[in-house]
């Protein structure tokens, strides 16, 4: 099998890094990159010499593409920020996210437009994050004028987060009668604010805060021990939307179709769609969008009656999130979704012929096996850096992800079903309520059963 | 890796010759992109006027507090309303850097 994409995205990861520690001149490189690319074009027919040439020349864009992204126009919101002030700044533009209000506050996204400080006006752009002290309902697509202090955030910056923006007044905020929504997103918003209240509606604060997490990726609700007790035993990737997340309702959907007698063909391509609008509707973070564009492949590669290549794939949604945004890569996010996978694919098959499992006779014994081996191929996989980021080791991460993992399946199963059973025989929803009660309480409860097992965790 | 057939070849040299003249072209025009002053966003908007605010819009405002908002309804009843922003000197308690602070967030209609 032939891993080209995969060679691609190394090298241009190459090119990412090192612009990332050497600091570079972006028009030496670029005529760099455009004399290896004449040079590629002339060597097309020389096998050995093309390779080489190509390397460099995708390692060359990889540069390119992180200078690029470092470098902001002069009419960005950013630079109109000074580092120590106490300017009052009116900002026109329109709400680019979902806003969230708790306590009085909202939070959402804001594309700015326009600028007003020091008594002039300017074009601007970029996005900035609001905190708003106003209880009004918000919605996204939302034209607004907000008045207040602006200043520069130390940790959002790859988030394409250039500045934090609060208003502290309910006066300073002006509603214009403008949408600038874009359709989908504004579906997929729609659906999970639908989500959110049928949850919040029928179960408990702790147990809807956690569904909310595990279904629509939004942690703001989950209490710190239960999160701190996750990161240590090594679990906290079932509370946030991943790739696991995206299978189960790739899996419910094609499900839910085959229920309704719809052919193969039809019930795939209709997939696709749902699974995107599950991807915009949970903030399009990397582990989602990586498999989206996984399951879409997989999807893509059965209408077309080809055997999809997950090596291939994976580099697939790697190389559309980093060309998108160069940064990405330096995200933890990033980082833990695709090392975990890459490990799942690359590592699972060696040791899975290390241990020699298809030797083993009792089918159900070989598939505990199997599970161990994947849990442990992936907490290999992303050892590396949740000890760089979180500094702690969790060798109880195998066990509790085989006990947690399965119950972690059956709570989004049971969550989703809660879902649909509430929009279509509302009466029948209480039984499906104490389900995912009773499962959160047993996740609870084994999580903290497994971090009491000696040395289950250290802190480095 | 990289073992691209010749049809391969052509189409991805195309494809990173695009990318690179879009990268080119987008640092380009963030490069010699200019600020340009406009005129559409008026000066009284999102500020509070002062002659209709109520006492809880204007505790709404870093520095005041309630004291000084019941002072600022107190003297706009007293003078019946303020002609500019500039009277919120004469109140007492607001000083002059206070009054630096505030005067963006407020007007007088």
């Amino acid at each position: 099998m032939k891993l080209n994409l995969a060679g691609f995205l190394l090298y241009l990861c190459a090119g990412i890094v090192f612009t990332y520690f050497i600091r570079i001149s972006f028009w030496l490189f670029y005529f760099l990159a455009f004399t290896l690319l004449l040079a590629s074009i002339f060597s097309i027919n020389r096998d050995f010499i093309f390779k080489i040439l190509f390397a460099c020349l995708v390692f060359t864009l990889g540069c390119l593409l992180l200078k690029n992204s470092y470098i902001l126009p002069q009419h960005h919101i950013s630079k109109f920020i000074f580092y120590k002030n106490n300017t009052v700044y009116t900002v026109k533009g329109f709400i680019n996210s979902q806003p969230h209000s708790k306590d009085g506050k909202v939070t959402f996204m804001f594309t700015t437009q326009e600028l007003q400080f020091n008594d002039g006006n300017y074009k601007c752009s970029g996005n900035i994050f609001v905190r708003l002290q106003d209880a009004g309902d918000f919605s996204y697509g939302e034209a607004l004028v907000l008045r207040g202090s602006i200043h520069r955030p130390f940790k959002l910056y790859n988030k394409n987060i250039s500045a934090i923006m609060r208003v502290n007044m309910p006066g300073a905020t002006v509603r214009l009668m403008k949408d600038y929504s874009q359709p989908a997103r504004k579906l997929a918003y729609y659906l999970k604010a639908r989500i959110e209240k049928i949850i919040y509606q029928k179960l408990s604060p702790l147990t809807a805060g956690i569904l909310d997490a595990m279904v629509l990726g939004e942690k703001r609700d989950i209490p710190a021990q239960v999160y701190d007790a996750m990161v240590k035993s090594g679990t906290v990737h079932i509370l946030v939307v991943s790739g696991f997340n995206v299978g189960i309702v790739a899996f419910m959907i094609t499900l839910l179709l085959k229920v309704l007698r719809l052919p193969k063909t039809p019930r795939y391509i209709i997939t696709m769609p749902c699974l995107i609008i599950y991807c915009l509707a949970t903030g399009a973070s990397p582990p989602v969008v990586r498999a989206t564009i996984m399951a879409i492949f997989f999807l893509v590669g059965f209408l077309a009656k080809r055997e999809p290549d997950m090596r291939n794939s994976l580099a697939l949604a790697a190389l559309s999130i980093v060309l998108i945004n160069p940064r990405e890569l330096f995200s933890i996010s990033f980082q833990l979704s695709f090392a975990s996978v890459a490990a799942i694919i690359f590592l699972y098959p060696k040791l899975k012929a290390f241990f020699k499992v298809e030797a083993l006779k009792v089918r159900f014994l070989r598939f505990i096996v199997e599970g161990c081996l994947v849990s442990l191929s992936a907490w290999l996989g992303t050892l590396g850096f949740i000890l760089y980021y979180f500094k702690v080791v969790s060798p109880v991460t195998v066990l509790a992800n085989i006990c947690i993992v399965p119950l972690a399946t059956l709570i989004t199963l049971s969550g989703f079903s809660l879902v649909v059973i509430t929009l279509v025989f509302p009466a029948l929803a209480g039984p499906f309520a104490w389900a995912n009660e009773f499962f959160v309480a047993l996740l609870l409860k084994a999580n903290n059963l497994l971090l009491r097992i000696p040395y289950a965790y250290l802190y480095l | 890796m990289l073992n691209f057939t010749q049809e391969e070849r052509k189409v991805i040299l195309f494809l990173v010759a695009i990318a690179l003249v879009g990268v080119g072209g987008n640092f380009l025009i963030k490069q010699f992109s200019t600020v340009k002053s406009i005129g559409c966003l008026s000066q009284d908007l999102a500020k509070i006027d002062l002659n209709s605010a109520d006492k809880k819009l204007l505790m709404g405002i870093s520095g005041i507090g309630e004291k000084l908002a019941g002072r600022i309804i107190e003297y706009r009843q007293a003078r019946a309303g303020f002609s500019n922003v500039d009277e919120l000197k004469e109140i007492k308690g607001i000083t002059d850097s206070k009054f630096a602070r505030i005067k963006e967030y407020l007007i007088a209609k």
